[in-house]
């Protein structure tokens, strides 16, 4: 526990360093948030200026910013003005959380069990299949199968919503969390399928097999504990390609997550809004990661003996 | 002793992989017999297919090996034999010891656990029973704090103590036939005369039979009852641990005698008094497969495969046209 405790604080550093070069990417583009609004005066636009303390030394802003975030402020909106950060966070983050966390729930409930079939059913037509499906289900990205389905699903068949977001019914989930998914799901059916292939082929699994142990056990208790640790690691960088899938997502099915104003609030130098949802988004990433590493040494003792060394 | 019959017996055995490139026969009539309670030693050098004769024996070959030929076991013929009535044989009635015993402990589970599994997969029991005969067994096999070392994991014992777990795991359900593939190969000499005084123990108090695989000559004759000398795949010299140690007939077990008896360490390189090596894998050579090597061959060893044959007897038998004159 206290490890875990140890490494939660170990994250403040890694966040510091992601929110001081963020801070600088935003400031390095060009023009600022008052700039593209023509009907503004020069004397209401420098008022503003100094409302949002844009007129101090970039040096004097950082600091503030940090002050601020360190109560977890993360300051007004500079487009949406009646809005603080927070309160778009608020609004936006489960929304994303809910279609990211089911899509990432999908990925392993499925991916993980057609990946251990087919490594079960090795070389012969189920494994041949998945790997083929599984090939095109990583090579199509989200921004194409999205479409498609709502296409599909929600135009010729009607049976689903295109878009739309009614305080979140299942209905409207389906098609977004399903598209959010799928590169996801075949990516880890197929390293899950070459996991335990590898696993498989060790040999303290003969040695299991010479103990007249059901193939049953051999794979589940023998093979799968071992194999699972490459298919944790990979959800880090699954969750991270699934919030990055989620910001196409949110604009094609029209869904109020954090994706929505992001883009504009990049293309506005809404600063305060982007640098606040890409410390979001870091955050998220940063907890999944630890969270990976904390549920890889439960299931292999050798990295529990190396973490107390 | 033909007339007791035998609790393991192997008959034109061959292994082969039809799908490796080049196509490779690890094993050809391979012939053996073993009584209840006896030992058997199988010697040769890397890649004469010890291993893959230990294997097949409880039908652990590798996917894409084609066994051919009769193991019988208990008069049960085991090729062909259903995986459910493999699976009821193994670890029950058939310990194995595999190659690297190191590396045939699963690292994420507890040793308590590998230890009890084998036990309940094969009887009905209840947990703490099979705890209370695990503490039994690592006792038996000489394991210092016992009840401490279940709850530990593979990699927190040394080697020699994974090596008498890895022999407490294949005895526990009380097989009356161990197969055990190089078991003091990848341990320091000091550790392997204790594993080697273990299985002497073992042998005695257990009336176990016992396959032993060992490249060096002289493990086999301290431990084993009767040898089987192994060469590209075949047998060349089979008969009583004395007599074949004593007065080799096969020119290749002479050389390995000879080898073992200038090395004093085990792990050093017991053939490096033969010069010259086995076929490559894949290559069958029509003649016998020593003569390119042999001190006594003429132009029909090349030629003409020698066959197993009785030379005296003791029950010692040797393949080769011109076997060495009796000492
Ligand atoms: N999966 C495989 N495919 C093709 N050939 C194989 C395979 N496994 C083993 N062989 C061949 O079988 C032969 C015998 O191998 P085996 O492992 O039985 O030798 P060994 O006597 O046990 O040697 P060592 O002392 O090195 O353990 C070798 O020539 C090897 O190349
Ligand atoms: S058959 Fe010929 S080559 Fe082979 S061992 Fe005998 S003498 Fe040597
Ligand atoms: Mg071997």
């Amino acid at each position: 526990m206290s490890y875990a405790l140890r490494r939660l604080l170990g994250l403040v550093p890694t966040l510091f360093i992601i929110v001081s070069l963020a801070f600088v990417l935003v400031r390095l583009a060009p023009g600022g948030p008052f700039d593209q609004e023509q009907t503004l005066a020069p004397e209401i636009k420098a008022n503003l200026e100094r409302a949002y303390g844009l007129d101090r030394p970039l040096g004097e802003q950082y600091l503030r910013y940090l002050g601020r975030l360190a109560h977890g402020d993360l300051g007004p909106s500079m487009r949406l003005r009646d809005f603080t950060v927070n309160e778009l966070i608020a609004i936006g983050l489960p929304v994303s959380l809910t279609i990211g966390g089911l899509a990432l729930a999908l990925s392993l409930l499925i991916g993980l069990p057609l990946g251990l079939g087919a490594a079960l059913a090795r070389r012969r037509g189920l494994d041949r299949l998945l790997m083929a499906t599984t090939a095109l289900g990583i090579a199509i990205p989200p921004y194409v199968t999205a479409p498609l389905l709502a296409l599909v699903f929600g135009i010729y068949l009607r049976w689903l919503p295109v878009a739309g977001w009614e305080g979140g019914q299942l209905r409207d989930l389906v098609l977004p969390v399903v598209a959010l998914a799928l590169p996801t799901l075949a990516y880890l059916a197929r390293l899950t399928r070459a996991s335990v292939l590898e696993v498989a082929g060790l040999p303290f699994v003969r040695a299991a097999r010479a103990k007249g142990l059901s193939e049953a056990r051999i794979v589940l208790v023998h093979v799968l504990p071992p194999a699972l640790g490459p298919v944790l690691a990979y959800l880090g960088p699954a969750a991270a390609g699934i919030l990055a899938g989620s910001l196409v997502i949110e604009t094609v099915f029209g869904l109020p997550g954090m994706g929505r104003f992001l883009v504009e609030g990049a293309l506005n130098r809404d600063y305060t809004l982007v640098l606040g949802k890409v410390i979001v988004y870091a955050t998220l990433v940063l907890l999944l990661n630890l969270l990976v590493d904390l549920l890889r040494a439960l299931l292999d003792p050798r990295i529990r003996a190396r973490r107390r060394a | 002793m033909s007339a007791e019959a035998p609790l393991l017996a192997v008959l034109g055995v061959g292994v082969s992989f039809p799908g490796a490139r080049p196509p490779v026969r690890a094993l050809a009539d391979v012939e053996l017999r073993l009584l209840a309670g006896r030992s058997l030693g199988l010697v040769g050098e890397s890649g004469a297919g010890k291993s893959q004769l230990a294997l097949a024996i409880p039908g652990l070959s590798a996917p894409g090996a084609v066994v051919e030929g009769s193991i019988r076991f208990c008069g049960e013929e085991l090729i062909n034999a259903s995986p459910a009535r493999l699976r009821a044989l193994r670890g029950r009635h058939i310990g194995f010891i595999a190659q690297d015993p190191q590396a045939a402990l699963a690292p994420h589970l507890k040793v308590g656990t590998q230890l009890t599994e084998t036990l309940r997969s094969h009887h009905a029991l209840d947990a703490r029973a099979a705890r209370a005969a695990a503490l039994q067994m690592l006792e038996r096999v000489q394991v210092p704090a016992p009840a401490a070392r279940l709850g530990q994991y593979p990699h927190e014992l040394s080697g020699g103590l994974r090596q008498r777990v890895s022999i407490a795991i294949a005895l526990i359900a009380s097989p009356s036939l161990l197969i055990a593939d190089e078991p003091t190969t990848a341990l320091d000499v000091t550790v392997e005369a204790g594993i080697r005084a273990l299985f002497l123990k073992l042998r005695q108090e257990l009336k176990l039979a016992l396959v032993l695989v060992s490249h060096d000559l002289a493990v086999v004759g301290g431990l084993c009852d009767e040898i089987l000398v192994l060469y590209a795949g075949r047998v060349v010299e089979s008969g009583p641990a004395a007599a074949v140690l004593k007065d080799p007939r096969h020119h290749y077990t002479a050389a390995l005698a000879a080898a073992s008896a200038t090395l004093e360490a085990p792990l050093g390189l017991p053939l490096a008094t033969i010069a010259g090596s086995q076929p490559a894998p894949g290559v069958e050579l029509a003649g016998c497969a020593f003569a390119p090597r042999c001190p006594a061959a003429a132009a029909r060893c090349h030629a003409e495969r020698p066959p197993l044959a009785s030379v005296a007897a003791g029950g010692a038998r040797v393949a080769c046209h011109f076997p060495r004159a009796s000492a």
